[in-house]
């Protein structure tokens, strides 16, 4: 495989991750907690596009087993009407597991072992609702699975699509943070949270209103990783939390476009390692990239927590005495 | 050494018989198996105390599977891949290079068991140390997220099938001898996989019979957890996790301490990994999971991240929550649909447990109060 | 023991400042400060708010680098030492939004700081062995004995954060003093307080430093009180220092007067 080839796929990825780990900036940039549901939410919308196309869940003795939702939606209906309905879950998981910490002033471990508690829910319930068989996922156009080559380079059009949706959604929401009022008004927090009150805004709903978004963005990423892949099952979501935390961390926790460009660069990497194989001649080592290739998002973590402790474009932070 | 007897004096000991008593009690009390028992106690409780520890100076680690994978990976190594066995005789032979240690026992020697507690503890320290060195730079989220990800890097680690010169033993299977290597940590089948029949070597004949290890142990470390918090070490950790600075203004040096705790904890999971790898017979990197750090979190908040007794409750509850379930699944006269519900919902009454813990019961189930009136602190009263 | 008589035969200052400068991007908060307290001296430091106090209060005891310049202690450097090094030191301090160990009691608090005079370590601690016991009867004695003078006995067993306001300020001295320190840094004592219980601390702090023979710098806002408190004063103002001296001279420095003044009318 060419270096651009490698280049190619891990935009696709990177994409995704990007995608995906904005949801945990947003919540992480206003209220100073690590949602660990957001992984969850991942895998619901998966579900919730794949049911609302109508399609027939997989076998086993399940209330949803080889039963299909009376309507047949098209796949981009699908899709957002699931990002949104995740939205609101979301809402439900800030309503019982994060507000009543919040207003407690508890210590942030609790409310990080609240959304573990949540995660462990929705996933099981996720699995005794329609079973843990891999379900295959529905395809966006015809023969999504199929590619095509651009000179050198091979494009596998679910990865095209999947690139495309995320540049979409992303630009959308950059409108959104930068060209809309609620949208500055999450900006404004996020970058400094004393602005709030000083601004007036109602932090209550703010906090509501990135709820549904992060719901969202989670939800469209998990839909795109399983028309990638093909299938979904009820813990896909679980390696996705751990890598989106990684990029948020490796981004500058809380920083917008740090993640994104983490997103990518984790991406990126893991797509070019999996392509690499040296051998190391005076051990006898055969180097395969691709066994390596799960341990990127972590290494990357590591290695720029030691150089950069504050992230690729954070900013060191005071302590105030 | 006073003679004089006091009610503070007496009621401490009265309160440590008392708990071994129940431990004691759990360990005979029918109903439940010996083997779940024995999770329950070591990556239920040693597991929670060992995701304690660093909650004790205020830091958030996750890092606990990774040691608890050492502690497992040391008794593989040791028993499969360095112990020799012989067969005809039943000895179990260590070699060292110029001389070899025999036992001959026909169980798998206490000894070894002992030499894996220790070997395993000793690396876990060094991982420990290895993420410590992270931890001095790094608070919060940040660290957490550090650990997570050391575990996910050691998992990938043992999965290798050759890291630099270390190829680990020829695959049995590989009947052809076309010199296929297992990996030096045995690869994804992990220890002892094909390389052993029947699994890991046993040092004792039944399941429940692992308890006489773990109790003792679980005492020991409880013991030694209840000493540190009330001694100048644990009010030193306790400073450092109300208020670091203030800590530090005070003489207290943080990052000693920090990485103290660290390696208390890689010692303890440590020890969870060693017992329990022989107690269920295999060995492999799915032992370390991203659950299994949930659950060990979840046990030290759950039960109470203040005192030594909080984690040890907490942990054994959400290990042996599972047959809590079966056994309420078992009740008579129950509907199936219903049966089968709690047989498999375990995950979601966990995480049930977790939210409204965190929600209601924030300083856990078992309240310090209680900890403070069982075991009262020296000094309460004026000299 | 008369401070005066200490003055006199003392040649090194306890506490020296040389051009003390701390920049934060490019603001300067502390400009080439340049001061020194003598021993036994009740040493005060004002000046309007953001003058830079609390960063030379932070600087003295480790908790922010220095940019430039350098700290003594008994002519030690001590310019970028750890605040714990400082604590080793003897100058122990209190902070200007308490800071207390709010889950531990009022004895804990106090007995915390008898970290470093004690040794013991992990495993006689756990062992219990004899060392450990006898510093556990040592330290609890004189734990009790710090609350009886601060007069929080009462207070002994209740969490540091149920007590209030006045007796956590106290607490907090307290919890200084248990290092057995040689200098006391105290920032704002008096914040927060009554005139009445203004009153009443300055008595006590001047009790402290003649029972603990101690060296005392504090910060303080209200005037009045430093006036009557401090031997020496040294006024600060945009993090340089513009006056430097005795009550009564410092009072009349015009240049004192104006920034008070500036400051009232900004």
């Amino acid at each position: 495989m060419s270096l651009i080839q490698n280049l190619v796929d891990g935009l696709a990825v990177g994409s995704v991750y990007a995608l995906f780990a904005l949801g945990y900036t947003l919540i992480f940039s206003i209220l100073r907690i690590v949602n660990f549901a957001h992984g969850a939410i991942f895998t619901v919308g998966a579900y919730l596009a794949y049911g609302l196309m109508g399609k027939q869940f997989g076998g086993g003795d399940f209330p949803f087993s080889d039963k299909r939702l009376p309507i047949g939606m098209n796949f981009w209906i699908a899709m957002i009407l699931g990002a949104l309905l995740a939205g609101l879950l979301n809402v439900l998981i800030e309503y019982f597991a994060f507000r009543p910490l919040r207003n407690r002033g508890a210590d942030t471990l609790l409310s990080l072992v609240s959304s573990l508690g949540v995660s462990l829910m929705v996933s099981n319930l996720i699995q005794n609702l329609v079973g843990s068989d891999p379900l295959s996922s529905p395809e966006p156009l015809p023969n999504t699975r199929a590619s095509f080559d651009l000179g050198e380079v091979n494009i596998q059009t679910a990865r095209l699509l999947t690139f495309g949706v995320a540049v979409v959604v992303m630009s959308l929401l950059w409108y959104l943070l930068n060209r809309t009022r609620t949208g500055k008004a999450l900006k404004a927090v996020s970058e400094d949270s004393t602005t709030s009150s000083l601004l007036g805004i109602s932090t209550n709903r703010l906090i509501l209103f990135t709820f549904i978004l992060c719901g969202f963005l989670g939800a469209i990423a998990g839909t795109m990783v399983s028309t990638i892949s093909g299938t979904s099952g009820p813990y896909m979501g679980s390696q996705y939390a751990l890598i989106g935390l990684a990029v948020i961390v490796v981004g500058g926790l809380g920083d917008i476009a740090g993640t994104v460009i983490a997103g990518f660069l984790i991406g990126i990497l893991q797509s070019l390692v999996a392509g690499v194989r040296f051998r190391i001649g005076f051990w006898d080592w055969n180097f395969v990239g691709s066994q390596w290739k799960d341990a990127i998002p972590f290494l990357t973590l590591v290695v720029v927590l030691m150089l950069r402790p504050q992230g690729l474009l954070g900013r060191a932070q005071i302590q105030k005495v | 050494m006073s003679t004089h007897v006091s009610a503070l004096k007496v009621r401490p000991l009265a309160s440590g018989f008392g708990l071994i008593a129940l431990l004691v009690g759990f360990s005979v009390m029918p109903g439940l198996s010996g083997s779940v028992k024995v999770f329950m106690l070591t990556t239920g409780a040693l597991c929670s105390l060992s995701a304690y520890l660093p909650l004790m100076v205020g830091q958030l680690s996750l890092a606990s599977p990774a040691f608890y994978l050492i502690g497992g990976y040391a008794t593989g190594m040791i028993s499969v891949l360095w112990v020799k066995e012989d067969f005809d005789t039943g000895y179990w032979t260590l070699p060292l290079g110029f001389t070899k240690l025999t036992f001959t026992s026909e169980l798998y020697p206490w000894q070894l068991v002992l030499l894996e507690l220790v070997v395993g503890a000793f690396v876990a320290v060094l991982f420990g140390l290895l993420i410590g060195a992270l931890a001095l730079r790094l608070q919060g989220i940040y660290l957490a997220l550090v650990t997570i990800g050391s575990v996910e890097i050691l998992r990938i680690i043992v999965l290798q099938d050759q890291i630099g010169p270390f190829k680990g033993p020829l695959d049995p299977a590989d009947t052809a001898n076309t010199g296929v290597h297992l990996g030096p940590f045995g690869g994804a089948t992990g220890l002892p996989g094909q390389l052993r029949n029947g699994g890991m070597p046993q040092p004792v004949d039944i399941d429940h019979q692992y308890l006489y290890i773990v109790v003792p142990i679980l005492v020991l470390s409880a013991y030694f957890v209840y000493r540190l918090e009330r001694g100048r070490t644990g009010r030193a950790f306790a400073a450092i996790r109300e208020d670091e600075l203030a800590a530090s203004a005070m003489g207290i040096r943080p990052r000693y301490y920090k990485v103290l705790a660290f390696v208390i904890s890689a010692v303890f999971a440590s020890f969870a990994g060693t017992i329990y790898a022989h107690a269920q017979n295999a060995w492999s990197y799915r032992q370390a999971t991203f659950t299994l750090a949930t659950a060990m979190l979840a046990g030290a908040v759950v039960g109470g991240s203040r005192t030594f007794l909080g984690p040890i409750v907490g942990g054994m509850s959400i290990a042996g929550l599972f047959e809590l379930l079966r056994a309420v699944a078992g009740t008579d006269g129950l509907p199936s649909s219903l049966r089968e519900v709690l047989l498999n919902v375990s995950p979601f009454i966990q995480g049930l447990i977790m939210v409204l813990v965190c929600v209601f019961l924030s300083k856990g189930l078992i309240p310090p109060r209680l900890v403070e009136w069982l075991f009262p602190r020296d000094g309460r009263v004026a000299p | 023991m008369s401070s005066a008589a200490d003055l006199s035969s003392s040649v090194m200052p306890v506490l020296e400042a040389r051009d003390a400068t701390r920049r934060f991007g490019g603001l300067v908060a502390v400009n080439q400060v340049n001061f020194s307290v003598n021993k036994g001296e009740i040493f005060g430091l004002i000046g309007p708010n953001g003058a830079g106090k609390t960063t030379l209060f932070n600087l003295f005891t480790g908790m922010q680098p220095m940019s430039d310049g350098h700290l003594f202690n008994d002519g030690v450097d001590i310019s970028n030492l750890k605040p714990f090094e400082i604590a080793d030191r003897g100058m122990a301090r209190t902070f200007q939004n308490i800071r207390l160990f709010g889950n531990m009691t009022a004895l804990e608090n106090v007995r915390t700081a008898k970290h470093h005079s004690t040794s013991s370590g992990l495993w006689s601690d756990v062992l219990g062995l004899p060392k450990a016991q006898r510093e556990r009867k040592e330290t609890i004695e004189q734990s009790w004995e710090l609350l009886r003078l601060t007069g929080l006995m009462h207070r002994a067993n209740d969490d540091a954060r149920s007590l209030p306001y006045g007796e956590q300020r106290r607490l907090e001295i307290a919890r200084a003093l248990s290092l057995n320190p040689k200098v006391l840094l105290l920032d704002e004592p008096a914040a927060g307080m009554n005139p009445s219980e203004k009153v009443e601390l300055t008595d006590f702090i001047r009790f402290v430093r003649d029972e603990f023979t101690l060296t005392v710098m504090l910060i303080e806002h209200n005037v009045k009180l430093v006036m009557s408190l401090c031997d020496r004063i040294a006024v600060l103002n945009f993090g340089q220092l513009i006056a430097l001296g005795e009550p009564h001279h410092v009072q009349n420095n015009p240049a004192v007067i104006e920034a008070y003044l500036g400051g009232e009318q900004a």
